[in-house]
């Protein structure tokens, strides 16, 4: 007898237990909401519906993950010449698998929309658990459909032990780096879609316009002259960009920069006559950058150190920001 | 197919020579030097030598091919064999799909990459206004936390920024990235065709392309992506070349190796190219130890052609590698460190007893690159016989050799680079796009073994009885 027919002689006598276990994982969730339940009555459930349309913009890739199960799973895995009842498990495991899914995805974008720990101080329901429920339900229903399709709930037979021993090691030990493949490979490809749907997102977020403070930086290339030198505040944590000179460079590049570091080292009235700066509160420690004097007509580059300067006009002034020109 | 493969591969040989000519007229007191010299003429009598050899067809003379001949025949598969299948036109468009979605992220994002503004486009910029190389450390002068900054990356990418701005071309200059990716792409697929077919290449090429990190370097202006992309396409062609033994071939994947030195300087991938060549050659002797042993000399005569051929190629690679050091050192009079440092890594491990040094490292590397690291252990281990079950092709030998050792050359970087092990983690996202090239060959190798995997037909009782296992333990 063909070894491919010898599986169709077992049939799935605990299909229904399959399914009671499958609704059990399913709705497990709802128990948190039946703690919370149990202790008090919950004040706070909003109308949901509003934010409903949002999911599709804010995350699209966790609603193509079950649509993409969806049709692996009619594709590959439906059991074409199974009994009936298989068939219809099959579906209902499916279609609740995409319910979920989508309801989970629905769930975290109001979590997202509102303040961190929204939906567990509200409805008792751990946001963290069910995103990574929401992974491992992949696995998991992939693990059905083989289970299903193969219909193996019995123990092993004699006569697979015979055929596991006529199976030479060379073959096997192919096929077992090709399972480890397979399912490295899977868990490759089912991070990837997300990789590149909310890498727009990230991508736009973090380099909008550079940030805050390239005001000051075009501030500076409107109204400081090419060819001249433009002093830069030390390199602090208090000016990420605007202290960083490689960046600077790329915008104001005609212009020669010149770090307020440097000013406390050297002479500078030897090395160049006039500069240019741009004063203004940081945003980290609102604390000003230089400090002038203009009593004694001194000034700190580095916070420290005073410098002494002859003359120092306001060239331009933009509320938040002032751009000077200093001759030394 | 060949002719399309060729052409690809010299049009990036010429790219790069056409950008090394520029560099040569700008910097001229560098082309006085002997380095400079040897370098371009010896780069040009290679490239002659390709187009000859291509178009003569040059096969190694059949005294000096491998023993076991029969292993490494190559068939080609033409396209035109089987009509376009439901599958690959659904390949196709979605390989369509992720460029198409590359070049619109580009097309349309505000901003560069965090490097391609500090040092790529900035390099181009300071082109345009006339400043050369050697000159721009001049720029950092009042700035004594950045010195020799701008020397710190060969100049492929800024001088294709520079040619992209000086053509006038109207859009965002981040259009070459997704080029790349389309080179990347075309040319995965033609090298690997005629190993796993049309329909598995296609998936592999799919594969690549859609691998978040290969689609990342796409959108970043960066040197990963071109980096990646000569390094694949040479070390294929290296692999195509202990197959097929045909010559142009060889010095194509030499060239390509060996330039690629000008995208990255730091990382020693072609050492490691060179070694695994030896050893692979090296390897074949093993096989024949019977032989070698009865006639030795008649035997070593046998390959002496693979062992000129590898000295030629570690000649080349040294050649690309002390050009841009005698630029920087002494035209540009930069003090850098030398990248062969971190090969005497190991011999601390044994002389200071930094055992728990490198289990850190291990666990970090480990939970960096991740699946990454996963899949390229698993080609590692994949099984790649094509005709026959217990003969491993030169060709996929000399793959998995490249990736050992190249896994091994970034343990021993990240463990010279440096003892403090919260640097490392800034070092997180870099290290897997710079291992950017691993993932096509480590995929590669992962698609050959698949296919065979599926070709014994046993896979389907093989699934059902590991399932009965799993549910009886």
């Amino acid at each position: 007898m063909p070894f491919a027919r010898l599986y169709d002689r077992y049939h799935v006598y605990y299909r229904y237990l399959v399914l009671a276990a499958w609704f059990f994982y399913l709705f497990s969730p709802l128990f948190f909401v039946l703690r919370i339940f149990i202790h008090s009555y919950p004040e706070n459930f909003l109308p949901f519906y509003k934010e409903i349309f949002s999911i599709v913009t804010n995350n699209p890739s966790y609603i193509a993950l079950p649509f993409i199960i969806l049709f692996i799973g009619m594709i590959y895995f439906y059991p074409k010449h199974g009994a009936n009842k298989d068939k219809i498990i099959f579906k209902i495991i499916l279609l609740s698998a995409l319910i979920s899914q989508l309801s989970i995805t629905y769930l975290e974008n109001i979590e997202l929309s509102h303040y961190p720990n929204y939906l567990f101080s509200t409805t008792g329901l751990p946001i963290d658990i069910l995103i990574t429920k929401n992974k491992l339900d992949v696995y998991l229903i992939i693990f059905i459909f083989l289970l299903i399709k193969t219909r193996q709930f019995k123990h092993l037979s004699s006569r697979t032990k015979k055929y596991l021993v006529q199976i030479n090691w060379l073959n096997y030990s192919q096929i077992v780096t090709a399972i480890i493949i397979i399912s490295g490979l899977a868990l490759h490809l089912i991070t990837i879609p997300k990789e590149i749907f909310y890498f727009r997102q990230d991508y736009n977020y973090k380099n909008r316009n550079y940030g805050s403070e390239y005001f000051y930086i075009q501030a500076l290339v409107n109204s400081v002259p090419k060819y001249s030198n433009v002093i830069l505040p030390p390199k602090v944590y208090d000016w990420p960009l605007l202290s960083n000179h490689l960046v600077v460079r790329y915008f104001l590049f005609p212009r020669t920069l010149i770090s307020g570091n440097y000013l406390k080292l050297n002479i500078t009235r030897k090395q160049f006559n006039t500069a240019y700066f741009v004063e203004s509160n940081s945003f980290r420690t609102q604390q000003p950058w230089p400090k002038i004097n203009n009593q004694d007509k001194v000034i700190f580059f580095d916070y420290k150190d005073p410098i002494s300067y002859q003359q120092l006009d306001t060239i331009a002034d933009l509320g938040t920001a002032k751009i000077y020109k200093i001759i030394f | 197919m060949n002719k399309l493969t060729f052409l690809l591969s010299i049009f990036l040989v010429l790219l790069m020579l056409i950008e090394k000519l520029y560099f040569l007229h700008l910097e001229y007191s560098f082309s006085y030097s002997l380095v400079a010299k040897l370098e371009y003429v010896s780069l040009i009598i290679i490239v002659l030598l390709i187009c000859l050899s291509w178009w003569k067809k040059l096969v190694l003379p059949k005294d000096n091919r491998p023993i076991t001949n029969s292993l490494f025949t190559s068939r080609t598969i033409s396209l035109h064999q089987n009509k376009f299948s439901a599958v690959r036109v659904i390949l196709i468009a979605l390989i369509t799909i992720v460029i198409a979605l590359s070049i619109f992220i580009n097309l349309t994002k505000k901003s560069l990459d965090g490097d391609g503004v500090t040092m790529y486009d900035a390099r181009a910029k300071f082109l345009q206004a006339g400043y050369q190389f050697s000159n721009m450390n001049d720029l950092t002068y009042y700035n004594i936390q950045d010195k020799n900054y701008y020397l710190l990356y060969p100049p492929y990418t800024s001088i294709a920024h520079y040619f992209w701005y000086q053509a006038n071309i109207p859009l965002p200059v981040s259009l070459i990235y997704s080029g790349y990716l389309i080179l990347l792409a075309i040319g995965v697929f033609l090298l690997t065709q005629d190993f796993i077919g049309t329909d598995w290449g296609l998936f592999l090429t799919f594969s690549i392309v859609f691998n978040a990190t290969v689609f990342l370097t796409a959108v970043s202006e960066q040197t990963y992506l071109p980096y990646s992309l000569y390094l694949v396409y040479g070390i294929l062609l290296l692999a195509r070349f202990l197959r097929d033994n045909l010559v142009w071939e060889f010095f194509c994947g030499v060239l390509l190796l060996a330039l690629s030195q000008w995208i990255r300087f730091e990382e020693l991938v072609w050492l490691g190219v060179t070694i695994a060549y030896f050893l692979t050659i090296a390897a074949e002797l093993i096989k024949n130890l019977k032989r070698f042993f009865t006639k030795p000399i008649k035997t070593l005569l046998h390959y002496k052609i693979y062992f000129i051929y590898g000295l030629m190629l570690m000649a080349v690679s040294l050649l690309e590698y002390s050009s841009w050091r005698y630029f920087v050192h002494n035209i540009a009079s930069t003090l850098s460190q030398s990248s062969f440092n971190y090969l005497y890594a190991p011999l601390n491990i044994i002389k200071d007893n930094e055992l728990q040094h490198v289990i850190n490292l291990i666990k970090f590397l480990i939970f960096s690159w991740g699946v990454s690291l996963f899949i390229f252990i698993a080609s590692l281990f994949a099984t790649t016989n094509t005709q026959g079950r217990h003969a491993v092709t030169r060709s996929m030998l000399f793959i998995k050799l490249v990736i050992g050792l190249s896994l091994l050359m970034y343990c021993m970087g990240l463990y010279g680079a440096s003892f403090a092990g919260n640097w490392w983690e800034e070092l997180n996202v870099s290290l897997l796009r710079s291992a950017s090239y691993l993932i096509p060959l480590s995929y590669f190798l992962v698609f050959t073994s698949l296919k065979t995997f599926c070709q014994t037909h046993h896979w389907k009782t093989f699934v059902k009885t590991a399932i009965k296992i799993i549910i009886t333990i």
